[in-house]
């Protein structure tokens, strides 16, 4: 089974203020690493691979040095990887993000199952899966714990989601794309060894002259959605106390912590 | 001319979410702005059931589509019958709640459509261009919540679809008029590749720090015997798993690799509560990407208090009691 | 006479522990200032191992190492887990003669001292203790199991409840953003909260931030960063089955960080000449995990296949790079500058853990009753500017 995992670098740390005059964001560090919930992507693709006996290729969109990630990616165990990388994409909004990664997957060649990590670490929207599932015209399960793969039919997946207490199995035709959740496996790491094997991996990279997309359909331009702002929250970055009797403040961590829970 | 307030009416188990009413709210502020119509949208096998929860939502019409199967995370379908019926409505605004079932469906819309999808609001606000058109500034946070951007749909595309984040608006509580149901009869629910072919009880994997949804993080101030036991009954009633700083781990309490801090692991639970643990940065670089963080410390300047959500400066004693009975 | 008001500059190692010693003087009024959380940047990232003997610090400093480690020792008995003690032991590995005699004179020392130590060349011992060392090319090993390593950011925090305990005050989340001189003279500094003090004795213990807190008198602080890059690394296996001591090579160092190990390059191993080591860079950019080198991968993989192959395959958790702040003879800057009423107490390079102590307590000295010490002596600005 051939599997292609859409890999996010993000931000090492979220610490980012908003200059109060230009409103443009200010960060403290330009550190990357893989997105959390890739991670667990890689992993779920890498033991389909091996129970496959097939490859795993890895695709992020992003500047220049985002090398670095993949490498990493690499060196965790993914054969091949692939960057798409030009100023004319940059700025895109879930859109046009989306059908940039979609083209350059399929510029690659087929794919059985596509994955991803669930959420972003920065920017958590959860939407590039799908949006990528739907301009590939593949069926899409979102946040799943585990992937069953049984060999005496090769043309399904069984996605394993959590929804609601339940556990749902939900049998996908393939080619298909799917969301990892973060926490869903425990991903192996790349050694010295494997890292420094790493750099030799086929690292392909695509420009536009590679995927040769229409202006009207990438970056800002391509986006049907604009950021016109950004600021800091008001309230300050220190816990709201709780007052009263014991009684009442463990009723009230109660109310947070089941509010919480309720949520999906 | 598109025009109205569409809202993705969720239900789960032949019931509306309860998160609908809170997007209602959210759509009746737009309504005071550009007096358009609440529309709630439904796609179900048993339609009739949830269409009558939806009447007296406080909407002005609900639209409907029965299929012929239950088609719960067809994603594929489902989002075709929608894009139909949005092509069909015309909204200038879809209203989608933040959840699973919402951003995986309307991201396929959001597709068919070319109209975008901002995810996650805490704020949608209306203002008006200069030609005298309405249009939503869509509110959400980015980094964590260290930031907030404002997110715009393109002047000219229609509908401007955004997921709006549960427990952001309350329900809405207000009177309902006359409400106009409609079956959208030409809608057929198109084959999927996918299939529901089973369902279980989920369990939560309490046994990993990593895997947990929940977890209790124990410091120093949680050492004693005694202290230590309210704390794992405490994570047992919340189904969480336990990890915990330095000392626990020395003291054979918790596993090593339930040590927080210090060992290179990063956790990243839904929520974290953390009891006696002062917040040496060791220990708080190794939790992050919470959503609900709530520290307990008898020491009310421990500098836990500066990355927590919520504190409560007191015993844990008492506090962890009072919660267990 | 009235109190001698000091105001510190920087709440890390140097500064909560020179705040205690001054905080030990009844005539002393301390305030430190520090932008962030008390122990929480460098400090935070240093290993904190305090080994009786190893080549961090010459064994003519002795008395330096040995009142940082029983400083420790008595603060981790008056309460369990203040200095976050974990007493694994140390055993420093001999590649050349040099090294061997510098930790035969280590034993020496420390024996005198009372605690136990051992020079071992009988190879299938030292690989009882650390089973996955290569023993090929090696002359032996020092070995004691009474030290260990440290926790510099909880040490900080002790320090500092101590200080406030003696009416020290400590103020958190506070920049110092001017300080005042007049007639070449430190007279007082203004914060980030846009407050004012006036000060007898301002003390800079910001560490690599040094370059730009000299800056705010004037000053051309001579330190360097070194980069200490570190991995964490998670063994073959997931767990040892043996307490893995804090380990000292030349090159690099060990130790366990739960079921995972900790290695980091020496410090003095460091070339202040190559860039890729050494430079002068803004501390306020270092993320909190990530940014080490490629180079240092390679350096790994070779040190460890030859030193110590039974981990070599581990897992790679995760990476840190810090800034440490060396004077160009790796030795600490202490004591007075051209500025009166403006000292330092940096440039700890990698060895604040250990050094702060013994330097504090000479410090006080000099500020609370103008004496010098042997320690002063050594270590004071004036040696740079020769």
């Amino acid at each position: 089974m051939n599997i292609a995992v859409l890999m996010k670098q993000v931000p090492v740390s979220n610490d980012v203020s908003v200059d109060p005059e230009t409103h443009a964001l200010i960060r403290s560090s330009s550190e990357g690493m893989i997105n959390p919930a890739d991670l667990n992507a890689i992993e779920a693709a890498l033991q389909l691979k091996e129970q496959t006996d097939g490859k795993a290729v890895v695709f992020t969109m992003g500047p220049q040095g985002t090398q670095k990630a993949l490498i990493e990616a690499m060196g965790i165990g993914c054969d091949e990887s692939v960057l798409i990388t030009d100023r004319c994409f940059a700025g895109g909004d879930t859109i046009a993000t989306a059908k940039v990664l979609a083209r350059g997957i399929k510029k690659y060649g087929e794919f059985d199952l596509i994955l991803s990590g669930a959420l972003s670490a920065d920017g958590a929207t959860g939407q590039v899966g799908a949006m990528v599932a739907e301009y590939m015209d593949a069926p899409y399960v979102g946040e799943i714990q585990g992937i069953k793969y049984d060999e005496t039919d090769a043309e399904h997946v069984v996605a394993i989601k959590k929804y609601q207490d339940q556990e749902y199995h939900i049998k996908t035709e393939l080619t298909a794309v799917m969301s990892v959740c973060f926490g869903s496996n425990e991903p192996r790491f790349a050694t010295l060894r494997s890292m420094r094997k790493a750099k030799t991996k086929p690292l392909h990279v695509y420009t536009n002259e590679e995927l040769q997309m229409a202006a009207e359909d990438i970056g800002l331009s391509g986006s049907p959605t604009i950021v016109t702002d950004s600021f800091e929250p008001e309230n300050e970055r220190r816990a709201e106390m709780f007052t009263g009797t014991p009684q009442e403040m463990a009723a009230k961590l109660k109310e947070l912590i089941d509010n919480e829970k309720g949520k999906e | 001319m598109a025009n109205g307030i569409c809202i993705f009416a969720e239900y789960y188990n032949g019931k509306i979410e309860p998160v609908t009413a809170e997007l209602i709210t959210a759509a009746h502020f737009i309504k005071e702005t550009t007096g358009e119509k609440i529309q709630l949208i439904v796609v179900a096998k048993d339609c009739d059931q949830l269409v009558k929860q939806l009447e007296p939502a406080g909407a002005d019409e609900v639209y409907a589509v029965e299929t012929k199967r239950d088609c719960i995370f067809q994603d594929d379908a489902l989002s075709s019958v929608i894009t139909d019926m949005i092509r069909k409505i015309e909204p200038s605004s879809v209203l989608i709640p933040a959840t699973p079932m919402g951003r995986s469906i309307f991201s396929r819309v959001a597709s068919k459509l070319g109209c975008g999808l901002t995810a996650d609001c805490t704020e949608v606000l209306t203002a008006k261009r200069e030609d005298g058109t309405f249009y939503i500034k869509q509110n959400k946070p980015s980094f964590g919540e260290n930031v907030f951007v404002t997110i715009e749909t393109k002047p000219g595309i229609y509908p401007q679809m955004m997921t709006i984040r549960q427990g952001v608006y309350t329900a809405y509580e207000g009177e309902t008029d006359a409400v106009k149901v409609t079956y959208l009869e030409n809608i057929e629910i198109p084959a999927s590749k996918l299939e529901v072919v089973e369902v279980v009880p989920a369990r939560n994997d309490t046994n990993s720090i990593l895997a947990s949804e929940t977890v209790v993080v124990g410091g120093r101030g949680a050492e004693e015997e005694e202290d230590f036991a309210l704390l794992k009954a405490f994570a047992e009633k919340l189904d969480a798993a336990i990890g915990g700083t330095r000392p626990l781990a020395d003291s054979g309490k918790i596993p090593f690799q339930n040590q927080i801090g210090q060992t290179g692991f990063t956790i990243r639970p839904r929520i974290c509560i953390s009891i006696g643990v002062s917040g040496a940065i060791q220990h708080t670089e190794g939790i992050k990407d919470t959503k609900l963080f709530v520290a307990i410390n008898t020491d009310e300047n421990a500098a836990i208090f500066n990355v927590a959500d919520y504190g409560i400066v007191g015993d844990m004693k008492e506090l962890l009691e009072a919660y267990l009975s | 006479m009235g109190k001698k008001r000091i105001g510190i500059i920087g709440g890390g190692i140097s500064g909560t522990c020179l705040g205690y010693h001054l905080s030990l003087y009844d005539n002393a009024e301390v305030v430190v200032f520090e932008k962030d959380t008390i122990g929480g940047a460098s400090t935070a990232k240093s290993a904190g191992t305090v080994c009786l003997f190893d080549d961090s610090l010459k064994n003519r400093y002795w008395d330096v190492r040995l009142y940082g480690f029983e400083s420790y020792l008595k603060m981790e008995a008056e309460e369990k887990g203040s200095a976050g003690f974990d007493k694994t032991g140390t055993l420093v590995v001999a590649t050349d003669k040099k090294v061997e005699a510098t930790i035969k004179t280590g034993i020496a020392l420390a024996k005198a001292a009372g605690y136990s130590g051992e020079y071992i060349t009988d190879k299938g011992r030292i690989k009882e203790i650390l089973p996955d060392i290569a023993t090929d090319n090696i002359l032996g090993a020092g070995y004691t199991q009474e030290d260990g390593y440290f926790d510099g950011t909880m040490i900080s925090n002790t320090y500092a409840k101590k200080m406030q305990k003696n009416g020290g005050a400590i103020k958190t989340g506070v920049k110092v953003t001017d300080v005042k001189v007049v007639d070449n003279k430190a007279t007082g500094l203004t914060t980030s909260e846009g407050e004012d003090y006036e000060f007898d004795v301002i003390v800079d213990c910001t560490g690599p931030w040094s370059k730009f807190t000299g800056e705010m008198v004037g000053m051309d602080i001579p330190i360097w960063h070194t980069k200490a890059e570190a991995f964490f690394l998670c063994p073959p296996g997931k767990k040892l089955d043996y307490t893995f001591p804090v380990l000292k090579y030349p090159a690099f160092y060990g130790l366990r960080a739960g079921d995972n190990i900790f290695i980091c390059k020496s410090h003095l191993s460091m070339d202040l000449n190559n860039p890729m080591h050494a430079g002068q860079w803004d501390p306020d950019k270092l993320p909190a995990t990530g940014g080490t080198d490629d180079y240092f991968i390679d350096f790994l993989l070779d040190q460890l296949e030859m030193r110590v192959p039974g981990i070599v395959d581990s897992g790679l958790v995760s990476s840190w790079l810090s800034y440490r702040a060396e004077p160009k003879d790796f030795l600490p800057i202490l004591g007075k500058t051209p500025v009166e009423g403006y000292m330092l107490a940096t440039g700890y390079g990698g060895n604040g853990v250990i050094e702060a102590p013994a330097a504090s307590r000479d410090l006080a000295k000099l500020i609370m009753r103008d004496e010098m010490t042997p320690l002063l002596e050594d270590w004071e600005f004036n040696r740079l500017l020769k």
